[in-house]
């Protein structure tokens, strides 16, 4: 049956035409009712009371929903798709499909085969969607963020560590319940920050992932005391005062994806170590002095940089006009 | 050559699965060029919420689900956005150029098609019964998390009804601290010019004294927070952060940027509060119970939500505030597809819509989808206590844990409530 799917697009090939893709709803439709709905459809398409393995082939979301959460059409994939490969099986195969009755012929197969090779495409056709719930996403288990990859297998901070880090300004708390990772604060903005407030977080430099000083006046000897901190993902300097040198005396950080410099004197001569960061992601630069150029440049070196510098606010509205 | 059946590369096939998804409104395809793919970007990280709550009912037909070509349309215009498949009311002239930022639910439904147990519900994931009062999701962070500024109350509300957001039973300090006019700033915080420092302690002092005088007769729980709201109160004033409340010092091209009247005044307001690390700020905006008229009110209405809600995801985005801070818009329930004989629209919890920006949302997507005249979800229903539920995952609020009413029943943040975690990057 493989072979046949291959000479149709042969011969299409042979007469320098595209070949004719397949049409779901006039062509793939009519053998999925003949020898599939009865036991894979609603009752009221001639199915049974519970569709079979839980899966239903009357609809497209359904069809995309597989069997209770396994997938059986992998679009472009046959062979990953548990939909065409079950018919494909040989015809005194324990799980071949149909279970019962007769089966599919073989261009019925390879037609299948060749509609999921051409990315199974629905056209126009829903079909049945009543009662249907599809998880999207990735599964719950699995890590779906940096937070979470980054937290994989690590050991928590002491108490002690936390503490010591802490001193008598700094907030610091799990960035998430559970996580291990660290988020830290000076809520105190009035009590403003020393060499020793950034020199203690030595002693949790490797859970450190959202570190934030906004608000607090950032000096270049200060921040100079930043220890390295190698889960650093998150730093938010917004109104601080920062200047380039400032920026400048920050030690390097691998994982740094988003960096919040708002209304900061930094400049053009920022750049550069801007780019240093070699995991940068997301830059908030709107009113600092880092012009336009500054901005193309950032973006020409990082294609995947997301530059926020220049907002875009709605017009004022006329008043309603009577 | 390659043989046909070669299988395509895992990006290419992600696309197709996509894309054959997206065709059905399942999910849809975020723009190619955002970098928020899984594992990519920080994922939830949300400590701070803005509440829009439009008070009364809004039309879910007339703004986030709009069904271009049904007859229960009426005169509302559609347009569509950078994404495909997502189409907004065209009274949403500006937001359309947001949906990078935002989610939208689609699929959310209601047992309640009255205002105020619907309103009740969506604040509290409960229905009211018997004595209980049960606490808004403002008042469980306020609990749970704390206060993040020394000074400043963690919950504000501002033109908010005052039966919306509540402490529940919970300590008192955990209600929002109410404001009316957003324009005036906070009443009664500045101490009248004739009570100088001193007899300002005075008088203080004479209040604590009164205080622990009742609290050691009836040892209540009610004047130990009322002690605190005072206390909270004079720290306040003497607070320099108390020009949070202030919206003086913001440009006047920005005022009008939001939106001159009190819900865009209000959303300005919300912009400065959680900027000063307020966690959590509700907005009201009321009108949107229109058994008459739906269409000429909306196209007043709709347009001020747009440039308010437009402009506080521009300002939180330029300012960085958006990756911490979660925005969402919501109403106690849609209303009726079919257009009574009064050209209104009636109650309806069956279907209505929500939308979420910010705090680790990924943009650009819909979760759930209504049919063809938006009278019946057909894909991913979210109850009110699920959407509760994923706000607070966001959050970082535990959802499993338990607390206990002072009669000692216990409850949990939304109540049976189960995330939609697939609307966070
Ligand atoms: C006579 C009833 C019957 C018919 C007709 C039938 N199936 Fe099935 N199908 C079943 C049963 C029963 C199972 C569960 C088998 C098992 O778990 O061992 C199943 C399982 C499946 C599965 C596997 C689902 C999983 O668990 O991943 C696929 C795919 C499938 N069928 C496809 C088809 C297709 C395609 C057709 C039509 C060509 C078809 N079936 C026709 C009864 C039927």
């Amino acid at each position: 049956m493989i072979s046949l799917c291959w000479l149709g697009l042969f011969a299409g090939f042979n007469l320098g035409q595209e070949p004719e893709p397949v049409d779901f709803a006039s062509q793939v439709l009519p053998i999925l009712k003949q020898h599939c709905f009865s036991c894979h459809a609603s009752e009221s398409l001639g199915g049974p009371k519970k569709a079979k393995a839980g899966l239903r082939l009357d609809g497209a979301g359904w069809i995309l929903a597989g069997a209770k959460g396994d997938q059986v059409l992998v679009p472009g994939k046959p062979e990953e798709s548990s939909l065409w490969s079950m018919m494909a099986l040989p015809a005194d195969d324990p799980d071949i499909m149909p279970a019962k009755g007769d089966p599919a012929s073989a261009e019925e197969i390879a037609l299948i085969r060749q509609w999921i090779e051409e990315g199974a495409s629905f056209g126009d056709w829903r079909g049945e969607a009543g009662g249907l719930t599809i998880r999207k996403g990735p599964a719950p288990d699995q890590p779906v963020s940096v937070m979470e990859r980054m937290a994989k297998n690590l050991e928590p901070a002491s108490q002690a560590q936390i503490k010591k880090a802490a001193g008598d300004k700094a907030r610091i708390t799990p960035v998430r319940p559970g996580s291990p990772l660290l988020h830290v604060e000076f809520p105190h903005k009035d009590r403003g920050l020393n060499k020793n407030d950034l020199q203690r977080l030595q002693s949790i430099a490797p859970w450190v992932a959202i570190l934030d000083l906004s608000r607090l006046p950032l000096k270049e000897e200060v921040l100079g005391q930043l220890p390295k901190l190698p889960r650093l993902i998150r730093l938010e300097m917004r109104s601080t005062g920062l200047d380039d040198r400032g920026l400048a005396a920050l030690p390097p950080l691998a994982e740094l994806r988003v960096c919040n410099l708002f209304g900061n004197p930094i400049g053009n001569a920022s750049v550069k170590k801007l780019l240093s960061f070699p995991q940068l992601r997301v830059l908030y630069l709107w009113k600092t002095e880092i012009t336009e150029a500054g901005v193309d440049s950032l973006r020409k070196d990082r294609a995947k940089l997301q530059v926020h510098w220049n907002p875009k606010f709605p017009a004022p509205r006329n008043p309603a006009s009577d | 050559m390659q043989p046909p059946s070669q299988p395509l590369d895992p990006s290419r096939r992600r696309f197709l699965t996509e894309a054959a998804r997206s065709f059905l409104g399942l999910s849809l395809l975020p723009l190619q060029s955002w970098p928020k793919l899984p594992g990519d970007l920080p994922g939830p990280q949300a400590r701070k919420m803005i509440f829009l709550y439009m008070n009364g009912g809004m039309s879910h037909l007339d703004t986030l689900d709009p069904k271009p070509g049904a007859a229960t349309q009426g005169e509302t215009e559609v347009l569509g956005t950078k994404v495909d498949g997502i189409q907004l009311s065209a009274h949403f002239q500006n937001l359309v150029g947001h949906v990078d930022k935002f989610a939208l639910i689609r699929s959310l439904h209601s047992t309640q098609g009255a205002h105020a147990t619907g309103r009740y519900f969506l604040h509290t994931s409960f229905l009211q019964r018997g004595t209980i009062r049960h606490p808004s999701l403002g008042a469980w962070l306020s609990k749970i998390d704390g206060p993040l500024h020394p000074n400043l109350p963690a919950h504000v509300a501002v033109n908010a009804g005052n039966d919306t957001a509540s402490a529940g039973f919970l300590s008192a300090r955990h209600n929002p601290l109410p404001i009316g006019d957003p324009g005036s700033g906070l009443q009664h915080s500045r101490r009248p010019n004739h009570v100088d420092d001193q007899r300002a302690a005075r008088r203080l002092d004479r209040l604590q004294a009164m205080n622990q005088k009742l609290a050691k007769q009836g040892q209540n729980a009610g004047t130990a927070a009322y002690a605190q709201a005072y206390e909270q109160a004079l720290k306040l004033m003497q607070s320099r952060d108390l020009q949070a409340f202030q919206l003086d010092s913001e440009p006047q091209w920005l005022k009008e940027a939001y939106g001159q009247g009190r819900f865009g005044q209000g959303c300005l307001l919300a912009r400065r509060l959680v900027e000063h690390d307020v966690r959590f700020v509700e907005v009201g905006l009321g009108g949107w119970d229109t058994h008459n008229d739906n269409f000429d009110r909306l196209a007043e209405l709709v347009p001020e939500l747009d440039q308010a809600l437009s402009a506080l995801l521009a300002d939180l985005q330029a300012r960085g505030l958006l990756e911490e801070t979660l925005v969402v818009l919501a109403s106690e329930f849609g209303r009726t597809p079919k257009i009574n004989d009064r050209t209104g629209r009636d109650h309806f919890p069956q279907a209505f819509s929500a939308l979420l920006a910010g705090g680790g949302i990924r943009g650009g997507q819909v979760h759930g989808q209504t049919d063809a005249t938006g009278e019946n979800i057909v894909a991913d229903p979210v109850s009110i206590p699920d959407f509760n539920a994923t706000l607070a995952y966001g959050l970082g609020l535990p959802l499993e844990k338990e607390y206990f009413s002072p009669s000692g029943r216990p409850f949990r943040v939304a109540d049976k409530g189960r995330p939609v975690r697939s609307l966070f990057a």
